[in-house]
């Protein structure tokens, strides 16, 4: 019996599991919409949309399943002996057990990634749809490389897009006339030199000038006078290789090479002078005129990695756009003494290479509401703490986005950076969008409820979310109980059979149930959400957990009152 | 001795008298179990939707907790019938009797019940709560698309607010040196003024109080209960008669649907199809009173006639499955199906 009992209500959860997977896959299908998805994604949207609405429905699927299992499984042969219940519903509860602890991971892990891959199917489907818009208006004014341009970040999205893949090849040869875009250049500052001391950067600047590299060894002196001006070795020598390089100047053979070295020198000056972005675009233009030349090219290396700590490249930007990201970002930064600064930013994605941002915007104000300063970015980047906001294309120095200013302005070596108080964990949580919160785990939750209150989230939001989090394992559990109970006290009985009505009556079981079980999370939800805004989490928690005894206690009282007789 | 404790013949046993005397105060002990918790959640759920922003206290539980009886007095009712019912049904006596006294204590309970707490909860005013007390200092309030932070709050004055507008294309944030916020409706109006004003009307969604919104299925049932207790109420104070044979209609349909227990050999599924038909009436009311009743206002012109159609359906019903329970269903199914 005891494992008829297992093996009947084990079978009935698989099949109403399977069922209502796939019913609810089927409604996610059928009610698919090509305005908020893309097609091409349909049947991923179809997946993740029935399993978000699986763990939604879960209890009522589950609930049904143990007690339609349970009512038809204590059918005993008239005649029979009897076994006692405790011994039938023993193995039962273990795997209630091992259930429970199941749906907790599936509803703190895979529910909130379900829930994350849903928005950002949407806001990818946004993006697409701007973009193709875009891209046909360019399209009509003329503007075709533009317009490949927004197709092909269209196509990075929506690869198998039909009409898209023609428009692009339309667009190509209406731009065939026009030069292609300079090839992206292989990351630059790759190799960054480690920090080095003072005497190690003076032993490598003597080690280039014993070489009769003296564009290595002024920049590796100038480094170690920089770092250390007490060392009158390393002025020495950059003096002694700034005269050097001079002297090679004048020494070249024709007037070709001496305008090529000439160029370096100049791009050179650039960089240790401390214009990176122009000795950046200087070293570009030479390695684009001598690809072979070993200085061009150990400089670009080095003016890219200058770049890089004060602005980012537009086609990593360009790169990261479709990605999926966190929406709606808002949040109060640390303004300093009667100021405050809040921040929005339109998404935030996170990839290996670094945290990019879209749209942002931040404004800094004082307590009485004048403005201070006003500024939005197209694209930004997070550095140690700090958002870049210049983006710079790689190759043309005509293109690059900065901030704009709307109203104020801020000291020019502040203008293009922002610093932000959260941290990147803290930023994917302080999103506006409504399901921010049911994306964190409840020990996310617990960390977050100390600092995000702080940034103009609401620490009652959080906590109420906390107790939820907390006692849904538990509801999954005793209900669970109340089911097999309620199945096994209305079980058939005497050797009868539930009929063909009865089995036309199965599905109605869910549907019941449904009722029975959201309204008892209802209950739960009220209790709980009321104790944490009136009284506090300790309360809470004290209330959830008495709640939660009383319910298991009686679960097991009438599970205990069952007889297999 | 034995004989000295031998019932005389002609008297009914022990067990058999005692059920029937004993169901109207099971009744009344479970409806009144039943709408202690329904009335305390009700309350609790107002607060935290609405009136959070001022602390809870015991009088407001109070002030509340008449009102709020009143709401779950018709589920209250309802539910304890079904609960009552699943008691009947195990144990033998006549079917008529649990029947009558079901119908007799139910409709008693609930006619009474919704004067007396009418008239208590009459008394209760309107304590709307100050809803701009939601808006705190550098605190999100989102209120419609909008969300919304002042940097200081007096009463309703507001200093140094932040507005943050996902939806607009040029720019998202937008700082305002003062404003002010009062109820609206059922929500919260804020009026911007600065280098140029605003007004964001809606309802504030108050942190935390997301907890309080019910499910879609959960909500179109609370919808259901709401359509039903609204039309009893609006009968009671207009036509007391029509409002009697209201609650009896509603009485009798719940007390007649107790057939459903008996009605396979499968207690698990007469069971569940007695909780589909109870759900199924509150929505049943509710299509009735809201789409069949409008067509007939066309063609009567007294209003209170058309309330009572929905009712007048329900008694109807209420005697179909009553014929049903006498003429087609054993009244021991499900007991003599255990005694077996």
């Amino acid at each position: 019996m005891n494992r008829a009992l297992l093996g009947r209500v084990g079978s009935f959860l698989f099949a109403f599991y399977v069922l209502g997977f796939g019913v609810l896959f089927l409604w996610a299908l059928v009610g698919f919409s090509p305005q908020t998805i893309l097609p091409s994604q349909r049947w991923m949207y179809a997946l993740v949309r029935g399993f978000t609405l699986f763990m939604e429905y879960l209890l009522p699927i589950h609930a049904a399943a143990i007690a339609v299992g349970a009512s038809l499984s204590g059918n005993r042969m008239t005649g029979s002996p009897a076994e006692p219940f405790s011994r039938v519903v023993s193995s039962t509860l273990v795997t209630f057990l091992l259930l429970s602890i199941a749906y907790t991971l599936a509803f703190e892990i895979g529910y909130p990634a379900a829930l994350r891959r849903l928005e950002d199917m949407q806001a990818s489907t946004a993006m697409a749809r701007q973009l193709r818009a875009q891209a046909e208006l360019l399209q009509k004014n003329g503007d075709y490389r533009s317009s490949l341009d927004m197709v092909e970040r269209y196509l990075l999205i929506d690869r198998d897009s039909r009409d898209m893949t023609q428009m692009k090849v339309t667009l190509e040869s209406q731009a065939a006339r026009k030069e292609a875009p300079a090839p992206a250049r292989s990351p630059a500052g790759a190799d960054q030199a480690p920090t080095l001391s003072a005497q190690a950067l003076v032993e490598k600047a003597k080690y280039y000038a014993t070489r009769g590299d003296w564009f290595s060894a002024h920049y590796y002196a100038q480094k170690a006078s920089a770092l250390d001006p007490r060392r009158i070795d390393a002025l020495q020598l950059a003096s002694e290789a700034s005269q050097k390089i001079s002297g090679l100047a004048a020494s070249q053979p024709d007037a070709a090479s001496a305008r090529t070295f000439q160029e370096k020198r100049d791009a050179y000056l650039q960089l240790t002078g401390g214009n990176f972005l122009a000795a950046y675009y200087s070293f570009v233009r030479l390695a684009a005129k001598y690809p072979r030349d070993t200085d061009v090219a150990t400089y670009l290396g080095e003016a890219s990695r200058e770049v890089s700590k004060v602005s980012f490249f537009l086609d990593e930007a360009r790169r990261v756009e479709p990605m999926p990201g966190t929406q709606q970002i808002l949040f109060f930064n640390a303004g300093g003494q009667d100021a405050l600064e809040a921040v929005a930013i339109g998404r935030m994605i996170q990839i290996r290479e670094g945290t990019y941002f879209l749209d942002v915007e931040a404004v800094r104000y004082d307590g009485s509401g004048r403005v201070v300063w006003h500024l939005t970015a197209p694209y930004g980047k997070l550095e140690n703490g700090t958002i870049l906001l210049r983006c710079i294309d790689r190759s043309d120095p005509g293109v690059q986005f900065l901030p704009v200013y709307l109203t104020g302005s801020r000291p020019a070596q502040e203008r293009n950076f922002l610093a932000v108080q959260p941290s990147e964990e803290e930023l994917r949580y302080l999103s506006a969008s409504p399901n921010a919160l049911a994306d964190m785990g409840p020990v996310e939750l617990w960390r977050m409820r100390e600092s995000l209150p702080g940034m103009g989230r609401s620490r009652a939001a959080l906590t109420v979310e906390l107790m939820m989090k907390l006692v849904m394992p538990f509801a999954f559990l005793i209900l669970s109980l109340i089911s097999l109970a309620m199945g096994w006290a209305f079980r058939v009985r005497g050797g009868a059979r539930p009929g063909a009505f009865g089995v036309i009556l199965t599905p109605l079981v869910p549907v019941a149930l449904a009722v029975f079980s959201l309204l008892y999370l209802y209950g739960h939800r009220v209790i709980l959400g009321f104790t944490v805004l009136a009284f506090g989490l300790t309360a809470a928690v004290i209330v959830g957990a008495a709640l939660e005894l009383v319910l298991l206690v009686g679960a097991l009282t009438l599970l205990a009152g069952q007889s297999s007789a | 001795m034995d004989k000295l404790f031998k019932a005389p013949p002609g008297v009914l046993r022990c067990g058999a008298v005692k059920e029937p005397v004993k169901l109207p105060f099971v009744f009344l002990f479970i409806l009144i179990c039943v709408s202690a918790v329904l009335s305390a959640l009700s309350v609790f759920s107002l607060w935290g939707s609405v009136d959070a922003a001022q602390p809870f206290t015991f009088s407001y539980f109070l002030l509340r907790l008449p009102r709020a009886a009143f709401d779950t007095l018709v589920p209250s009712v309802v539910l304890s019938i079904v609960l009552l019912g699943l008691r009947m049904a195990r144990h033998r006596f006549s079917r008529f009797l649990g029947f009558a006294i079901v119908l007799a204590v139910g409709y008693i309970v609930m006619v009474n019940g919704m004067i007396w707490l009418s008239s208590v909860a009459a008394r209760e005013k309107a304590v709307r709560s100050a809803r701009p007390q939601y808006l705190r200092p550098l605190t999100f309030l989102r209120i419609g698309d909008a969300e919304v932070a002042p940097a200081a709050v007096t009463g309703g004055r507001l200093a140094g607010v932040l507005l943050y507008e996902p939806g607009r294309a040029d720019t998202r944030l937008s700082v305002f040196p003062g404003g002010t916020a009062e109820p609206a409706g059922s929500g919260l109006a804020v009026s911007l003024s600065g280098s140029g004003t605003r007004r964001i009307e809606g309802d504030p969604e108050v942190p935390g109080a997301g907890v309080f919104a019910p499910d879609r299925f959960t909500g179109l049932f609370l919808r259901d209960i709401a359509t039903l207790t609204t039309d009893f109420e609006r009968l009671m104070r207009e036509a007391l008669p029509q409002f009697f044979a209201a609650s009896f209609a509603l009485v009798f349909l719940s007390a007649a649907s107790l057939m459903l227990l008996r009605l396979t050999r499968w207690p698990l599924a007469n069971v569940v199809l007695l909780a589909c038909a109870m759900r199924g009436y509150f929505s049943l009311y509710h299509l009735l009173a809201t789409r069949v009743t409008q067509s007939m206002a066309a063609v009567v012109t007294d209003p209170l006639l058309v309330i009572l159609f929905p009712s007048a359906a329900f008694l109807a019903l209420g005697l179909i499955l009553l014929l049903i329970d006498i003429l087609f269903i054993p009244a021991s199914r499900w007991t003599g199906g255990q005694a077996a």
